[in-house]
């Protein structure tokens, strides 16, 4: 879960930043929080579909229509409220609007969640299943039914949703609808007879939409004199009033200055206040079963409350959690260090205000003999990774170095004992072990049948054991794969899409952890280990990957006085070697009293240039040569 | 001791490798140069203590020769009425050996000139050609000879590294020079300045950028060949036979000051660790209308990196007493810190009971790398 939105405006901001340029909801109606709306009329839903087939702009729409948005402020995606989410076109945290439809003389409250389309975030779009009846399944009318389309609808069938397709972007020239409605009911298994068309884009379809939320969504049917059982569906910090969470309440009520229990935590705190964004917090008497509202107790960090725990009176003592609760587990690893050694303050400080706000972001000191003192993050993705790299330079103006990501091993050692290592630097030397066992997953892969074979060939060799294959339609097919997690994470994603030419989809689950013959491949520079530059790999592998990381070592590392022999190594024995030819002279001409002044900015200048190289041994490595790791594949 | 440089902005023809201020032309107005120096002094004594006399005097261009026998006659006679007494310890003046005659070097003789430093560049047809020189070998050789003849000490400049340069033919090079009577010999690497015409020709396809490892090979052997030659590696591109020393160029690698008057010369001082550097204006028409441009001052840690910096060209090492001395705002500890590093990899090394610190034997080659350490490395704890 990815919590970071600032709590006074709810924009995506971390708690340094100032407010963002996205102008808050206007709304010069009386607040609509304090009209309660009897459960009957209450629409809970979220907006489900694959990357990029247009749940956000669809929200806007929705917006528009039930007059939460106004004409000044259309911008698009809305919803997309953080920067990185405006820059790069992606929901990463989902949000929750409430708007208000009136339909046939009736006034009904909608809750809307838009939900990541990314897989990294799936575990957002779970737990916001959890808090709704319904969900608003988007489908590209060009694209049709892509991998997270399905991942997504099986995710909602599970919690019990009623799912509405919505065919969207059916105003561009490529839209297929018919076939669109073919793969929805071959593929996903739904009857694609009353599916809503609309674009998202002109509005076409959009009262459509509205009136299908109220007509087929069925209403909250929470039993409000039962003991209170509230879900957590997101929380974030707020500098002023600490820990705010958005509760979805499914029996019972809750009320100021009771005592609740949150039981994933097992601890017992006063609630301080509660009420509704509608869009401002507006404090409430009580939230009773079937609605939405905000939850502040003295609960001092977001790790505290969260996502998916379920909260009780305190007094309860049998109360059972709601099903579905999972702690985020990050699954891709990498240290993280500043180019400045002076800046690892700078860098603790960036991380312990991100994670206030990123309950999935884990982190924990390290120490490099070669980039010096750092952290190790935790990640939920390789998109979650970048994303966190991106806001520490950003927000914080770090310049920072990542290592290659890794995923955790499990190492079994002779003497019975095992270890969880998460860094490849730690792995102990062959022969110090008995085995090691690496996670798989288990990807679903959705390709036209034409790119199938070199699909295929991509994943054998990345290590991958096709469990199935089946023709979702006439053309399109779906393969499974079991594939190491550690080969998903090098540049693998990138390849489905070049070899598929941007037609493959890709989803998958974790699996179990499996035994395989991983050795730890070293990189020596003039006989010194680079430990931030050791990898995992397997051994069938380690020959052409030590051998292709040499070669990129050689582009990066400059010449130097000496030569510098570079080397590929498992344990002692070299597997691979190359060197890079010494530097002859470095002496500039004469130096008389005219060029004094510009030869010395000349030569504090390339020295500023070179300043970020970090020694190993005699040997400075340029910061680019930490990455070149990530360019071979 | 002080110094005194004089720019003197005239060229013939730009050589392609250069970005030094000079006009080109053939009849420079010496007339017009002068009362621009003589407006210069004038304005610089107004503001700021010009010493009376400079124990060293450097005409350097540009191509003073270009004023001819008579120009430099004037020149230094000016100098002689402006600074009385100056050029006891040395006068130098840059000689091209196209201009060289008994005449002109009897009649700088006559005006108190000591030293000669002539072009040379080199002492092969087709090297002359690709560095745009306009003399002939026997010029060079016969330049060299008269100016010993009239009682000159004379230094030679030697580029090495162009195109075809052979490396066999190096130490008869050397030979040459020395036998003719040069006693002194600045030895450099042709570096192609950006912005030079240089840069333009490569992309023609008429020069080659030079190689650097080829150039180290021909320094080394120059290196070699003259030591063997019982010249002394005094400074990063200096050679002196016997005591022959540049003493008005060691004034900038001592922290010693020097006044620098015509287009874009410089001056410093030294003043309580603090440095202080005026450049003139570049070109002559900007310096004619206004002769002084920026003013740049060097306080603590930072005049003292550059100090340390310039005392390391010399490779005899700099005194640390002295030093300290000089730059009195630094320790002992701190000159260990902020070298420890090239000291570690062996780049400098400290001898004399650690009262001398210097560029390690064979090290001259890397004098940048040991200057960007000095100048701006970090200083470990
Ligand atoms: N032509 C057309 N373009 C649309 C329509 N709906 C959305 N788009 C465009 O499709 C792109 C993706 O839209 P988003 O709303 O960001 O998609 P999303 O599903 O929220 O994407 P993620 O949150 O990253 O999964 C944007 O460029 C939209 O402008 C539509 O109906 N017609
Ligand atoms: S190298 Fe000397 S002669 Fe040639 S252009 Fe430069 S200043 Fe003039
Ligand atoms: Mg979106």
């Amino acid at each position: 879960m990815l919590s970071w939105v600032c709590g006074r405006c709810r924009a995506g901001h971390s708690p340094s930043r100032g407010h963002t340029r996205v102008p808050p909801i206007d709304m010069n109606k009386p607040s609509q929080a304090s009209v309660r709306t009897p459960q009957q009329n209450i629409r809970s839903f979220c907006i489900i579909a694959h990357i990029d087939h247009g749940k956000s702009t669809l929200a806007d729409r929705l917006m528009e229509a039930t007059g939460l948005l106004g004409e000044r402020d259309k911008t698009a995606q809305y919803l997309d409220r953080m920067d990185i989410e405006r820059e790069r076109g992606i929901t990463i945290k989902a949000q929750a609007v409430r708007m208000r439809y009136d339909y046939d003389g009736e006034t009904y409250e909608l809750n809307l969640i838009d939900t990541p389309g990314h897989v990294d975030f799936g575990y957002e779009v779970s737990r916001s299943l959890s808090a709704c009846e319904g969900a608003l399944l988007v489908v590209d009318a060009a694209q049709g039914v892509e991998a997270q389309t399905l991942a997504n609808v099986y995710m909602a069938l599970d919690a019990d949703l009623e799912i509405i397709p919505v065919i969207n972007k059916i105003d561009l020239p490529g839209a297929e609808i018919d076939r669109v409605k073919e793969e929805i009911e071959e593929m996903v298994g739904l009857d694609a007879s009353s599916a809503i068309l609309c674009s998202a884009k002109t509005g076409v379809g959009i009262p459509d939409v509205l009136e299908a939320i109220v007509a087929l969504i069925p209403a909250p049917k929470g039993n409000v004199e039962a003991p209170l059982k509230a879900l957590i569906t997101d929380s974030w910090w707020d500098a002023y009033k600490g820990v705010i969470s958005i509760i979805r309440v499914f029996e019972g009520s809750i009320r100021a200055r009771e005592k609740v229990r949150f039981l994933a935590t097992d601890k017992t705190y006063e609630v301080l206040d509660v009420g509704a964004y509608a869009p401002e917090a507006t404090s409430l008497p009580e939230i009773a079963a079937g609605h939405v509202g905000y939850l502040i107790c003295n609960v001092k960090e977001v790790a505290d409350s969260k996502v998916g725990d379920t909260i009780a009176i305190a007094s309860d003592e049998t109360a059972e959690a709601l099903p579905g609760f999972q702690e985020v587990q990050p699954m891709v690893f990498a240290g993280v260090f500043t180019s400045d050694n002076g800046d690892y303050p700078v860098l603790r400080d960036a991380l312990t205000k991100l994670s206030l706000n990123d309950a999935s972001l884990t982190w924990e000191p390290e120490s490099s003999s070669a980039l010096g003192f750092g952290f190790r993050l935790g990640f939920l993705g390789l998109l979650h990774m970048e994303i966190i790299q991106e806001r520490l330079e950003r927000e914080y103006n770090l310049d920072i170095i990542t290592t290659a990501p890794s995923v955790k091993y499990r190492v079994f050692y002779k003497d019975g004992t095992d270890e969880i290592i998460d860094n490849p630097a730690k792995m102990p030397d062959p022969g110090g072990f008995d085995y090691i066992e690496e996670p798989m997953i288990l990807s679903r892969i959705q390709v036209p049948e034409e790119f199938l074979g070199a699909i295929m060939k991509l994943c054998q060799e990345r290590r991958g054991i096709q469990t199935d294959l089946k023709y979702m339609t006439s053309t399109r097919t779906q393969v499974t794969y079991e594939l190491p997690l550690a080969e998903v994470v090098f540049g693998f994603y990138d390849q489905l899409k070049s070899i598929s030419r941007g037609y493959a989809s890709l989803d998958y689950d974790v699996a179990e952890y499996r035994r395989a013959d991983l050795v730890r491949l070293d990189l020596l520079v003039n006989g010194e280990r680079v430990d931030a530059l050791s990898l995992i790999t397997h051994r069938q592998n380690a020959f052409n990957r030590g051998r292709d990381l040499c070669v990129k070592m050689k582009e990066e590392i400059p010449q130097q006085q000496f030569e510098v022999a570079i080397q590929a190594a498992i344990g002692s024995k070299i597997v691979a070697r190359t060197n890079v030819k010494a530097l002859r002279k470095n002496v500039l001409a004469k130096c008389y009293g005219g060029d004094i002044s510009r030869k010395r900015k000349l030569i504090e200048k390339q020295k500023r240039g070179k300043r970020r190289l970090k020694a190993v041994g005699n040997v400075e490595i340029p910061q680019g040569a930490f990455h070149a790791i990530l360019k071979i594949d | 001791m002080e110094g005194l440089y004089v720019h003197v902005p005239f060229c013939a023809r730009a050589c392609p490798y250069c970005n030094f201020d000079f006009e080109v032309g053939r009849n420079p107005d010496v007339s017009g140069f002068l009362a621009g120096l003589k407006r210069e002094v004038q304005l610089r004594r107004e503001c700021e203590l010009l010493p009376q006399s400079f124990q060293t005097v450097y005409i350097g261009g540009g191509t003073p020769s270009l004023l001819g026998a008579a120009g430099l006659a004037r020149l230094c006679d000016w100098i002689s009425a402006m600074f009385p007494g100056s050029g006891a310890v040395e006068w130098t003046v840059e000689i091209n050996p196209e201009h060289a005659t008994p005449a002109l070097f009897a009649s700088l003789r006559a005006h108190g000139v000591s030293r000669v430093s002539l072009g040379v560049q080199t002492l092969h047809p087709h090297g002359l050609v690709e560095l745009g020189r306009v003399h002939s070998v026997l010029q060079a050789r016969n330049a060299i000879a008269e100016a010993a003849k009239a009682g000159l000490r004379v230094s030679a400049d030697l580029i090495l590294g162009y195109r075809g340069q052979l490396q066999a033919a190096l130490g008869d090079d050397i030979d040459a020079l020395t036998q003719s009577g040069a006693t002194h010999l600045s030895i450099y690497a042709l570096t192609v300045e950006p912005e030079t015409p240089w840069v333009k020709l490569v992309r023609r396809g008429m020069r080659e950028m030079p190689d650097e490892e080829c150039q180290a090979a021909l320094l080394r052997h120059a290196h070699d060949y003259l030591e063997s030659q019982g010249f002394t590696h005094y400074e990063v591109a200096s050679y002196g036979a016997g005591d022959h020393r540049a003493r008005h160029n060691q004034l900038y690698w001592t922290w010693c000051n020097y006044t620098g008057i015509g287009p874009s010369a410089h001056s410093a001082t030294y003043e309580n660790g603090v440095v202080t550097r005026r450049g003139n204006t570049r070109g002559l028409a900007a310096w004619l209308r206004e002769p002084l441009a920026q003013v740049e001052r060097l306080a603590g840690e930072d005049a003292a990196r550059e100090g340390l910096w310039l005392g390391l060209r010399q490779l005899d090492g700099i005194d640390v007493a002295r030093f300290l001395t000089t730059f009195a705002q630094v320790d002992r500890a701190w000159l260990e810190r902020v070298t420890r590093r090239q000291v570690d990899i062996g780049n400098l090394a400290w001898c004399v009971e650690r009262s001398v610190l210097k560029v390690a034997k064979g090290r001259w080659l890397w004098h940048d790398t040991i200057a960007e350490d000095v100048l701006a490395g970090e200083v470990a704890g």
